[in-house]
């Protein structure tokens, strides 16, 4: 039998193991997972509470932006009515969208993901349950403090995109275009965090025989998602962090007269902005595949073509950006390239579709209120799929652009694409986390009022958009022959509104958290997350043998009750979990995992607080902020990765598995990778961002002298690359006397300032200002990222060193060290490739 | 498993990059058609391999799995290459 990791498969076969285990072992471990209780309970970290709280949280923004969606609407309704001034009306329709894509529908789908996906993978928790607990708190209290802003009239109005010149100092002169740049740039960071920990979870905790081709569709959904957040949002913090140093230091990046160029923004944006509507849809569409399989009492339809679909979905969605701006003059043949790649995309979508429309003909569906929402968002999405063609074809989106049609076209996607399969997936999954189970009378008149309300909005929106009314208009003159519709539009929305309403009721009536006691597998759900569980999730991690693993095997559930699959205990009394290899699941070793702390909340407000400090302009506070943030993280780290004192322990039947790994196997490897995607991107952004530019306005461009410097700098960043391989080596030996490895890494941090520096004093003395061309801001921001990873390779330098002095780093590997010396040597890297491009482009002065 | 998804999408920004350096030069089409030239030749070799019989463990349902999802994909990007490059042929 083939092996991925050289773990014997016919090991497996050991599984179930013949007799039950003690009932002790359950209550030790309710003991080591129990969660602190009254004001301790901030410093839970356990996802069945994280992921409730972030469901909760991302609910509420979208209740939020609803109600300002409501006050849209009614300034809408008949032409020059006084509902909302101008300018307020500017800065709610901005945070209406920037609410429902930033602080709802992406969160949400993160949520729902942290709240299932241990369940589903028959895993403890996800692999770094402190990351996901600073990913929420980071994330709320940002948002709550960015919503604020809209009590005192600072809330951004230049639209959800932020368009310059628009919202350059000039245009924009106060902080609300600030707050959202500031602000979301922050909200994103905790975004990225959240997807590695979905990401490294799915590939690394899945349950033992639980292979790529086992994988539940929502778990397959959420690691393209994850990936494309990785790939994605590094360019909208880029974007927004360029846009603020513009504000801010006046560096023109985006200012035409100084070499920059405001369609760069676009590009950035777009390139963020178009693949986050299928990292909205993906994860949408993996719940709706799981649920209208269960829905349906029947295997999914084509599971291998999703797979494919999902995949192609995630590939193809960043070439299809700049159909956002046709308008803007661009090459027809780019145009051109955009506008296939456009329509191509509805290729992936329509498999899905498909797939689900065959399973539902093909099963026994009852029409219950979540194959209701389920089949409603299906006929939505498949609209707005439809009129998503009609302005992927140029001729047609010159014409339309800007108007009401392509609001009613995104809403028809988005509602249909995700806030649908949302509710879907709310009432088929709270019977996991509550005592009793939502109306399914109520359940249907609020789908029936939903579903009407929504069309009677934005059907006729079309309408209005065709006749020529455009977006972001405060009121229109009467006698434009838009009353009608519009006036249809608003009582659409009061309709929908009304059904959300009555299932905000219906929540507040029915739901009771709990974790063990939940009202259970109401509509009889074939994969692990039903399986009876506690705060540690199942009492064993079964082996997998099928996708469906509770209808192939109803004897499951009592098997992993008896404790008679992997881990009926906890081998070591910590929390753990199993790592398995990210293919076959092979079991790899047992990871122990880090329990409560107040830490991570404490990272997240002192995060929020250097953010939003900055963005009113508190800089005295803001910068009080900074190193209480690193600190409470760099604390929080400092109880991870200790080395247990069994080497080895058994898991189950007597399979002995190690509790310490390093390298390409271990958890923290693929999150450090995962971090340097990220870092990567952002620079490679930062590149597109210098050569777009100079290929706009190359008049604005002189070719630097100095060249030679190039030599001592690519030096200095070899010489700390060649040491930080040293200091691996040297951790590998039993000892050394002349040189330890944490000295050999602090030499290399060394060498990296001593690179930044000569690089830095070095382009000054060039004389370029950056706030005279573009080329002087491009290559003083490069910089500034690059002192940036080096402040952080001198700060990981340093916890390095601390730690060696405890006694934590051990030989002859280790984690943290191996984390240290990937990111130096990705900095050298970066750094090199930065001072020959600054050097070298455009030409030799 | 991503051979083919990965080909495609080097195809089309190796388009966008032709058509963006080159803007409104016929030089940017024949360019683009050389680019689809080789790139359908590297989908058809992917495609071909995955698709030639093997011999594989015969209970090794996973890497058959595998193998035909990657033949999936290198099919469509072999379709998708082509219907990319029309435009070239249009403008």
């Amino acid at each position: 039998m083939t092996s991925e990791t050289g773990f014997d498969p016919r090991l497996l076969e050991r599984f179930p193991t013949a007799e039950a285990r003690p009932d002790s072992e359950v209550d030790d471990l309710n003991r080591i997972w129990a969660a602190p209780r009254g004001w301790r309970m901030v410093t839970i970290v356990n996802n069945n509470y994280v992921g409730i709280w972030y469901v909760a949280a991302a609910f509420l923004f979208f209740l939020l932006a609803g109600v300002l969606a409501l006050a849209i609407r009614t300034q809408l309704a008949l032409p020059l009515l006084g509902v909302l001034p101008q300018e307020t009306y500017n800065q709610f329709f901005t945070m209406h969208g920037t609410l429902m894509m930033f602080l709802f529908a992406v969160p949400i789908m993160e949520a729902i993901g942290v709240l299932l996906l241990p369940q589903m993978l028959a895993a403890r928790d996800l692999p770094f349950p402190r990351l996901s607990a600073y990913a929420f708190w980071a994330y709320f209290i940002g948002g709550l403090c960015f919503f604020a802003s809209i009590f005192v009239g600072l809330a951004p109005n230049g639209g959800w995109f932020m368009y310059p010149p628009l919202t350059s100092m000039t245009y924009s002169p106060g902080i609300n275009a600030d707050f959202w740049l500031l602000g979301i740039g922050f909200i994103e960071i905790s975004a990225i965090a959240g997807a590695i920990e979905i990401l490294v979870g799915i590939l690394k905790t899945r349950a033992p025989g639980m292979t790529l081709a086992r994988m539940p569709l929502f778990a397959w959904a959420m690691l393209v998602f994850a990936g494309m957040i990785l790939i994605a949002f590094p360019a909208v913090i880029l974007g927004t962090l360029l846009l603020e140093l513009e504000r801010a230091l006046n560096w023109p990046f985006f200012d035409s007269t100084r070499g920059g160029d405001p369609l760069l923004w676009q590009h950035l944006f777009w390139f963020f902005g178009h693949p986050e509507v299928y990292i909205i849809f993906l994860p949408a569409a993996g719940l709706v595949s799981m649920m209208v399989s269960s829905l349906a009492k029947t295997e999914l339809v084509g599971y291998q073509l999703i797979v494919l679909a999902f995949l192609a979905t995630g590939f193809i969605s960043f070439g299809v950006w700049a159909h956002h701006m046709f308008t803007t003059g661009m090459p027809m043949l780019s145009v051109g390239f955009f506008s296939a790649a456009s329509m191509a995309v509805s290729i992936p979508a329509g498999i899905q579709v498909f797939s689900w429309i065959a399973t539902l003909a093909i099963g026994k569906p009852v029409f219950n209120t979540p194959t209701l929402f389920v089949i409603g968002g299906l006929v939505t999405f498949v609209i707005g799929g439809l009129t998503g063609v009609m302005v992927a074809m140029v001729p047609f989106d010159w014409q339309v652009h800007d108007t009401h049609f392509i609001v009613a076209h995104l809403h028809y996607v988005l509602i249909g694409g995700a806030v649908f399969p949302v509710f879907a997936a709310f009432y088929y999954w709270f019977g996991m986390t509550s005592r009793r189970a939502l109306s399914e009378r109520l359940g249907k008149w609020i789908f029936w009022l939903m579903f009407a309300g929504m069309h009677l909005t934005f059907l006729p929106m079309h309408l209005t958009g065709l006749m020529g009314m455009p977006r972001r208009v405060y009121t229109y003159l009467p006698g434009m022959d838009w009353e009608w519709t519009n006036l249809l539009s608003t009582a659409g929305a009061f309709t929908l509104a009304a059904g959300v309403a009555l299932f905000l009721f219906d929540i507040a009536r029915r739901f009771r958290f709990t974790v063990e006691d939940d009202a259970g597998n109401v509509y009889g759900g074939g994969t692990l997350e039903w399986l009876p569980t506690g705060l540690y999730s199942s009492r064993s991690i079964p082996v997998v043998r099928s996708r469906s693993p509770l209808w192939d095997n109803p004897a499951l559930s009592g098997e992993v009750e008896q404790g008679r699959h992997f881990l009926p205990n906890s081998a070591t009394g910590l929390r753990e979990t199993l790592i398995t290899s990210p293919i076959r699941a092979e079991p790899q070793y047992l990871q122990i995992m880090m329990g409560p702390s107040v830490w991570p909340l404490l990272g997240a407000v002192f995060t929020a607080g250097f953010f939003l400090l900055l963005t009113v302009q508190a800089y005295t506070p803001a910068i009080i902020c900074l190193p209480l943030a690193i600190l409470a993280i760099l604390r929080w780290l400092w109880d991870t990765d200790r080395p247990v004192q069994q080497a080895q322990v058994d898991v189950g039947a007597g399979v002995m598995l190690p509790t310490y790994v390093t390298g390409p196997s271990s958890h923290g490897w693929w999150a450090i990778v995962c971090v340097l995607v990220v870092a990567f991107m952002i620079f490679l952004m930062a590149v597109f961002g210098y050569l777009f530019v100079y290929g706009i306005h190359p008049e604005y461009w002189v070719s630097p002298g100095g060249q030679w410097w190039a030599l001592p700098i690519v030096a200095s960043w070899a010489a700390s690359a060649v040491l930080v391989l040293y200091g691996w080596r040297l951790l590998g030996r039993d000892g050394s006397s002349t040189w330890s490895p944490t000295a050999a890494i602090l030499f290399a941090c060394g060498f990296a300032v001593t690179a930044i520096a000569a690089d830095w004093f070095s382009w000054r003395a060039q004389g370029l200002d950056p706030e005279l061309t573009a080329q002087g801001a491009f290559s003083h921001a490069l910089l500034a990222l690059q002192a940036q990873l080096v402040a952080v390779v001198v700060l990981m330098g340093g916890y390095l060193a601390a730690r060696t002095a405890r006694g934590l780093v051990t030989r002859p590997s280790n984690t943290t060290f191996d984390v240290v010396s990937l990111f130096l040597l990705y900095t050298a890297a970066q750094g090199s490739a930065m001072a020959l491009l600054l050097r070298f482009f455009p030409g030799i002065g | 498993m991503l051979s083919g998804l990965l080909i495609w999408a080097a195809h089309f920004f190796a388009l966008y990059m032709v058509a963006s350096l080159f803007p409104g030069a016929a030089l940017a089409n024949g360019l683009a058609f050389a680019v689809t030239v080789v790139s359908l030749a590297v989908a058809g070799w992917l495609l071909w391999v995955t698709t030639r019989p093997v011999e594989a463990e015969p209970n090794d349902v996973l890497k058959r799995w595998i193998t035909t999802l990657a033949a999936a994909g290198n099919a469509l990007a072999f379709v998708a290459i082509v219907y990319q490059t029309v435009p070239t042929v249009l403008l």
